[in-house]
């Protein structure tokens, strides 16, 4: 031959006389079972894994016809002896497939048998039937399925929308959650964008969320809300993340979104219990500012009266009454807008609107305790994504609760200011009251504590204010001195393009 | 001994328009009328020129008008005092205390009728107390 040979190499011609016996330790070592059977099927080799696993011996196997050493059931499911024929007559090797099989007194296994022609010069003389034992694959594959079976019905009955999609943002898999809350089945959303299912103005938000979190992100979690099949708007707090393939790329984006609806209307409900009860703590400080313009405009009206024919001072008590009963419907104005439930839209809002607001309301509340509002807002102060009713009730507490502090009068100042990293409005309600005991600070957010004698507060006030500031994304933190007063700090993040509120879910 | 000047009459009331008013009810009563709207520039104006009466207003942006009351009753207690609130009642234990006392000759609330004040003032008219 051309070829150069190794002096190592040799043929296969040679192994026989330099290896004789090369096939004998080959085949007794291999961990499958072998036989060779001859043109009328009996078997004229058995290899020693073959006698073990089969609980033969040779001489109940060698020389016999197949269906003498495999049952009959076995030979009919899998057909051997017809398979066997055809390759003798086709010399086509066969990948046989599963064959289960089950030797007395011992457990069943299942093999994955091939069928293969051995030749000589004259044609095909045997078929070599190898039997690989492959029970444990078999096994750890049933495992595997029944694993992902378990944890796709998990996924199926989660209460929270489950959706995954593939690196491009493309969904993957809806669970039944998902098909509830959206009123979209599986087959319709399948291929489309996450996006596409969101409210039209907050579609951008979740793309730039998807592709913060195919970038490797896994960020806090963004209230978005989607649009149902037919047409409502379900709030659903969304947490994203990546799905990680072993070569450390990402293979999936995973999105769990949780309804937010019962929430939602359970806090409605919250804070217009809450909006009634500081009311009611109010109740004195309005009825004083509605009579105080009505008392002027009473006395203007009888000064009138007693001086009908005095064009003079006619003119000016008209003026008088008038002006009064104008501050009059202002004071019920503003009751009325603060008494309303609201739907709970968020806008880009001013923070010193809402504090002029609020002053406006209870700066009659603070005069009744001899206690001086300042105001020291700061000028220029970036928008907020803010709902503006319910953080005039976050204000309002701490506003009242500020006056709670100073029953015998002081001065309760609130500053705007940007903080210091830029990226927060802040409000300091300060005030000059009694101070909150050390071991008292963890627990003024909770709800029902409350210093105040029963049926003066019920302390739910700053819980409330806690919670809408939570809703607002951002905090409010506490510092105390006993006998030095407190300040209570407001943080709303300022309003960007691609703002999220987080912390709801 | 001097008395008062007997038509002068002082009113403290943090609510600028019924001040205006009750100023004008009692000019056209005759009286000279001064107005205060805080408790100190009460204070302030009856050391200086005491009048023959006062009516204060219950609650004043710097100071309760029950301590301005008392203040007024230590420095020239021959001024007749009227409480005039929308804040108290005539049965609150405060105001039948500061009548006990003698710190306030009535009270009257709010909504005030002018014609009670007309006639409270022209009883202190009538019947002015003699400084110390």
């Amino acid at each position: 031959m051309g070829q150069p040979t190794n002096p190592m190499a040799i043929t296969s011609n040679e192994i026989e006389s330099q290896y004789p016996n090369l096939a004998t330790v080959l085949l007794d070592g291999i961990p499958s079972s072998v036989l060779i059977l001859d043109r009328g099927l009996r078997v004229t080799l058995a290899n020693r894994n073959f006698l073990e696993k089969a609980r033969r011996t040779t001489d109940n196997t060698l020389g016999r016809r197949l269906e003498e050493v495999f049952p009959a059931a076995i030979l009919s499911s899998t057909q051997l002896d017809r398979r066997a024929r055809a390759v003798f007559q086709d010399g086509q090797p066969l990948e046989g497939g599963k064959m289960t099989y089950r030797a007395p007194g011992v457990l069943q296994r299942v093999y994955f048998y091939s069928l293969t022609p051995l030749r000589d010069n004259s044609g095909v003389v045997g078929v070599l039937l190898m039997m690989h034992d492959i029970t444990e694959q078999e096994r750890l594959t049933q495992d595997v399925r029944r694993i992902e079976r378990h944890l796709a019905s998990v996924v199926e009955s989660a209460n929270d929308l489950v959706v995954s999609m593939g690196a491009e943002g493309r969904i993957m898999t809806w669970n039944q959650a998902a098909e509830r809350v959206s009123g979209f089945a599986r087959g319709e959303v399948i291929g489309r964008d996450l996006a596409e299912l969101c409210v039209e103005g907050e579609r951008d938000q979740m793309r730039t969320l998807l592709s913060a979190v195919s970038r490797g992100e896994s960020g806090v979690i963004h209230e978005l809300s989607l649009r149902t099949r037919p047409g409502k708007l379900i709030p659903v707090a969304w947490a994203c993340s990546p799905m990680w393939d072993e070569q450390g790329r990402i293979a999936a984006l995973v999105a769990v979104g949780r309804d937010l609806t019962e929430r939602r209307l359970l806090e409605a409900q919250l804070f217009q219990s809450a909006k009634m009860a500081s009311l009611g703590v109010m109740a004195g400080g309005i009825a004083h500012q509605l009579r105080n313009p009505l008392g002027a405009a009473s006395a203007a009206a009888q000064l009138l009266l007693r001086e009908p024919d005095n064009r003079e001072l006619g003119r000016e008590c008209a003026q008088k009454i008038y002006e009064g009963i104008k501050r009059a419907s202002a004071v019920i104005e503003s009751l009325l807008r603060f008494a309303r439930p609201d739907g709970g839209a968020f806008n880009a809002i001013q923070v010193n609107d809402v504090i002029g607001d609020t002053v406006a309301m209870l700066r009659h509340q603070a005069n009744l305790s001899q206690v001086q509002v300042e105001t020291e807002l700061g000028a220029n102060l970036p928008t907020i994504s803010g709902n503006p009713s319910a953080l005039q009730q976050a204000f309002t507490n701490l506003f009242l609760n500020a006056c709670q502090a100073m029953p015998t009068g002081g001065r309760l100042t609130i500053r705007s200011r940007l903080t210091e990293t830029a990226d927060c409005v802040a409000v300091d309600f300060v005030d000059t009251g009694c101070g909150i005991p050390k071991e008292n600070l963890p627990q003024v957010f909770d709800p029902f504590f409350t210093t105040r004698p029963v049926g003066k507060g019920v302390g739910l006030g700053l819980t409330i204010a806690y919670s809408i500031l939570q809703q607002h994304g951002g905090s409010i933190q506490v510092h105390s001195a006993v006998g030095q007063g407190s300040t209570f700090t407001v943080l709303v993040p300022i309003h960007t393009a691609d703002h999220a509120t987080g912390g709801k879910g | 001994m001097n008395t008062l000047h007997p038509l002068t009459a002082l009113i403290v009331d943090d609510e600028p328009d019924l001040a205006w008013a009750l100023q004008q009810n009692l000019r056209l009563d005759g009286w000279q009328v001064a107005i205060a709207h805080t408790g100190n520039a009460a204070i302030a104006h009856v050391s200086a020129t005491p009048p023959c009466i006062a009516f204060v207003d219950a609650k004043l942006p710097d100071m309760d008008g029950l301590d301005v009351i008392r203040r007024i009753g230590e420095l020239r207690p021959e001024v007749r005092v009227v409480l005039i609130s929308g804040y108290y009642y005539a049965e609150d234990a405060e105001v039948r205390e500061a009548q006990g006392k003698g710190l306030i000759v009535h009270f009257i609330a709010k909504p005030l009728d002018l014609r009670e004040v007309s006639a409270l003032a022209r009883q202190a008219a009538d019947n002015p107390r003699v400084a110390r």
